[in-house]
């Protein structure tokens, strides 16, 4: 019976412990699916030239399912010709897409991306992208130095409060 | 519901309030609109039966621009992104050539700031004026006057339509280019293959590559080209019967006629000018008609509408049609 109760405080201690964790994990991977189609993102406007709803369409396809609602969102207003721009629809993209894990300034850095998205030539378009992932891959750096500090802390943390409250209680 | 063919896309390339103000004209008038023009911080307007008219935000059209919409700079910025569907990048080179193609064959002029480089165009900014040209399709107009333009041995004239702007002069080349295409059955005249040099878009409206206009089932399109080199290319390439391009007036749009006719190939195309006399002219024309390149020509007027037909003349300038003749209707 100790030994059952001892099993699940140091368990759900430690879970939480992961948990919190979980979200720097959370942040950096999306971080980087991020960069990656954006990136995509960029050589199909450079090279292909094609119309952005396309594209949009088609990155969405190929991205990560924790990013993709953003780049569908967009093209599918963008299809719909009610007469959005494709600044007005990321906007409205991004305020509709649950992205609990990434930081305030990451979703400012997209939010600012979109106001320069397929309204200008490709040499434009093309600095607008290397600047938002430029942006971006520091942030990333940022995620990955405070995860290294944080991520373990928080796992540990979780055991170790664990371990502690058995010890009160013993 | 207007019956021209993807109207739908004029109305997704205008910005949502002026959107909102066209679809109120009523559709008995909305049929006839030629063109729509946004100039920033002035009065929304219509061309329409030869007039140009204001319309107001309630959608009615009038005289008076007292009442009516005016367009706002936010609309100018507007209506650029969605022409291009938010796709600036891809219309590089049509803007600066001063206007973009849509979907289903419109085309939408462009005013703004020159921005140079090295003497040339690099592309336009701050676009305060737009025309959307409502081009019309108009399947059949230049059936009365084919028999004119064929020969007895059941051939095509060299032709060159003559005619001031906003005359018909596209609508009625790219019908003729249809029946040439198709063939003319009443005539017993069989399908040629053609091939289009469509410079600036103009004759079969291709949306990305893509013929937006009926230009005949033997026709092939090269869209985009600068017509000196497309008509060479294109009897390189497609080995037409028919060569056809649209508004020749530049030297080396003369020396590629006469190369193309050197091979044998016939030509159709159009000119910008109000008559024979107008066009003699011309420094650079004047050799087309000197020289007797075309042995046929079609002057076109307003006078009934677009698209009248006032005199056809053969290689000699002799009158074998004398109008004005529009389609459906005649006047003695």
């Amino acid at each position: 019976m100790k030994l059952l109760g001892i099993v699940l405080v140091i368990f759900s201690t430690s879970s939480l412990g992961y948990l919190f964790a979980l979200k720097y994990k959370m942040r950096r991977w999306i971080l980087k699916s991020m960069i990656s189609s954006l990136n995509l993102f960029k050589i199909e406007i450079t090279y292909s030239k094609a119309p952005l709803g396309e594209i949009l369409m088609a990155i969405s396809r190929s991205s990560d399912k924790s990013i993709k609602f953003v780049f569908s969102k967009t093209g599918m207003i963008l299809s719909q010709n009610e007469g959005y721009t494709a600044g007005e629809a990321w906007e409205i993209a991004l305020n509709e897409w649950d992205n609990g894990y990434l930081k305030k300034e990451d979703v400012e850095i997209l939010r600012s991306f979109g106001y320069g998205l397929g309204n200008s030539d490709v040499y434009n378009q093309e600095k607008n992208f290397d600047l938002a992932i430029e942006l971006l891959k520091r942030q990333l750096s940022n995620a990955e130095e405070e995860s290294k500090k944080n991520e373990k802390l928080y796992k540990n943390i979780g055991v170790l409060a664990g371990l502690a409250i058995i010890i009160l209680f013993l | 519901m207007n019956t021209r063919k993807n109207f739908e896309e004029v109305l997704y390339a205008l910005p949502p309030s002026v959107r909102e103000v066209i679809i109120k004209i009523p559709d008995d008038l909305l049929q006839e609109v030629e063109e729509i023009r946004l100039r920033v911080n002035r009065p929304l307007t219509v061309y329409l039966k030869n007039e140009e008219k204001f319309v107001s935000k309630e959608g009615t059209i009038s005289f008076s621009p007292s009442l009516a919409y005016i367009v706002t700079s936010e609309d100018c910025e507007k209506a650029l992104q969605l022409i291009s569907k938010s796709s600036l990048y891809a219309f590089e080179e049509e803007i600066r050539n001063g206007y973009i193609t849509l979907k289903g064959g419109y085309r939408v002029g462009i005013v703004g700031k020159c921005v140079l480089e090295n003497g040339y165009i690099k592309t336009l900014k701050n676009i305060s004026g737009y025309n959307y040209r409502i081009s019309k399709e108009i399947i059949g107009v230049a059936e009365g006057i084919l028999k004119y333009l064929t020969t007895p041995s059941k051939d095509i004239y060299n032709i060159l339509i003559i005619s001031p702007p906003q005359c018909g002069k596209t609508t009625l080349l790219r019908d003729i280019t249809r029946w040439i295409s198709n063939g003319i059955d009443f005539l017993g005249f069989k399908g040629k293959k053609v091939g289009i040099v469509d410079e600036r878009s103009e004759i079969a409206g291709c949306y990305n590559g893509i013929p937006q206009m009926d230009v005949g089932i033997r026709t092939d399109v090269l869209d985009g080209c600068p017509k000196a080199y497309g008509m060479i290319m294109l009897i390189r390439s497609m080995s037409p019967e028919v060569v056809v391009t649209d508004e020749i007036g530049k030297k080396e749009d003369i020396e590629a006629i006469h190369e193309v006719l050197n091979t044998g190939v016939k030509i159709i195309t159009t000119v910008h000018a109000n008559d024979i006399e107008d066009l003699m002219k011309k420094p650079v024309l004047k050799d087309v008609i000197s020289l007797r390149y075309f042995e046929r020509y079609v002057i076109l007027s307003n006078r009934l509408g677009a698209g009248t037909v006032e005199k056809i003349l053969d290689e000699n300038f002799n009158t074998l049609f004398k109008g004005p003749y529009r389609r459906g209707r005649t006047e003695k």
